[in-house]
């Protein structure tokens, strides 16, 4: 019997998060893609084991999570993984924020253990609670905040970070109000 | 001064802050609008990504998924929400 259609759904508004999910793991855009592409097919494939009610959204992450890590075991005793890969896509420039600041940005995530950076992502990025984020990561919440909180601080400690005073725009608004800026 | 009676120094969160005779030690813990500045740069590219929508492949996918144009077979190994994770340890 086909699935409900509101399950089709579900899953299509799931995956702009599920790319960028993904995207964040794999560093790679096509290759990402694929990894969704699979996550859709497996998860179709075995609807049976969701529950109705549940967290449509957490549960397809944790596939999409789980085939990662089963496919980078293999990939790693075939070729060396660039670590913090998602770092190496982030090719945006924000208007808002001094390039110099997010070039730095995009370096310390790169650095983050991959542990971290998952965590952070999910819980940063992607809107998690806690509780959802050590779900899919199947570990305890306590784990996960331990994560989050140690890639946070090992970011700021990466990009120096002191105070929010040090940090993007305001550094140079600031500067900028004391007439010390130059007005670039 | 009364031995007893002696100032023995800030004790507490702020105690490190108020020893200007000490050597400056980095904070272990960020303020709250630094946490909010590092989400929010977090956020950008990753909104970015979410921004894109649904690419027409994965629509052609799941339409073809429901019409039974393709089928999925269901896995043996299949690790879902409620499956055992290895990866217990941070």
């Amino acid at each position: 019997m086909p699935p409900n259609p509101s399950v089709s759904e579900a899953m299509l508004r799931a995956v702009p998060s599920l790319r960028a999910f993904a995207i964040s793991l794999c560093g790679n855009v096509d290759r990402a893609d694929d990894l969704v592409q699979e996550t859709l097919l497996r998860a179709w494939a075995n609807l049976n084991s969701f529950e109705p009610g549940t967290n449509m959204s957490a549960w397809l992450f944790t596939i999409l999570r789980n085939l990662f890590r089963s496919e980078y075991r293999k990939r790693r005793r075939e070729v060396p993984d660039g670590e913090g890969t998602y770092a190496e896509t982030l090719k945006t420039q924000p208007e808002q924020a001094s390039r110099v600041e997010f070039e730095e940005f995009r370096t310390a995530l790169a650095k983050l253990p991959p542990d971290q950076r998952e965590a952070l992502v999910l819980v940063g990025a992607s809107g998690f609670s806690y509780e959802e984020a050590a779900g899919i990561c199947g570990c305890a919440v306590g784990t996960i905040k331990s994560r989050v909180n140690r890639a946070r601080t090992r970011l700021a400690e990466l990009m120096s970070i002191e105070s929010v005073d040090d940090f993007g725009p305001d550094r140079e608004l600031k500067a900028v109000l004391s007439g010390g800026g130059s007005g670039s | 001064m009364n031995e007893q009676n002696k100032p023995t120094g800030p004790k507490g969160p702020m105690a490190g802050s108020m020893q200007g005779s000490q050597p400056h030690k980095r904070k272990s813990s960020l303020t709250r609008e630094t946490l909010v500045k590092i989400g929010a740069h977090l956020q950008i590219p990753y909104n970015e990504i979410v921004g894109q929508g649904v690419p027409d492949r994965f629509v052609t996918l799941i339409r073809r998924l429901e019409t039974g144009e393709i089928a999925a077979s269901q896995d043996d190994d299949f690790r879902g929400e409620n499956a055992a994770s290895d990866d217990k340890g941070s």
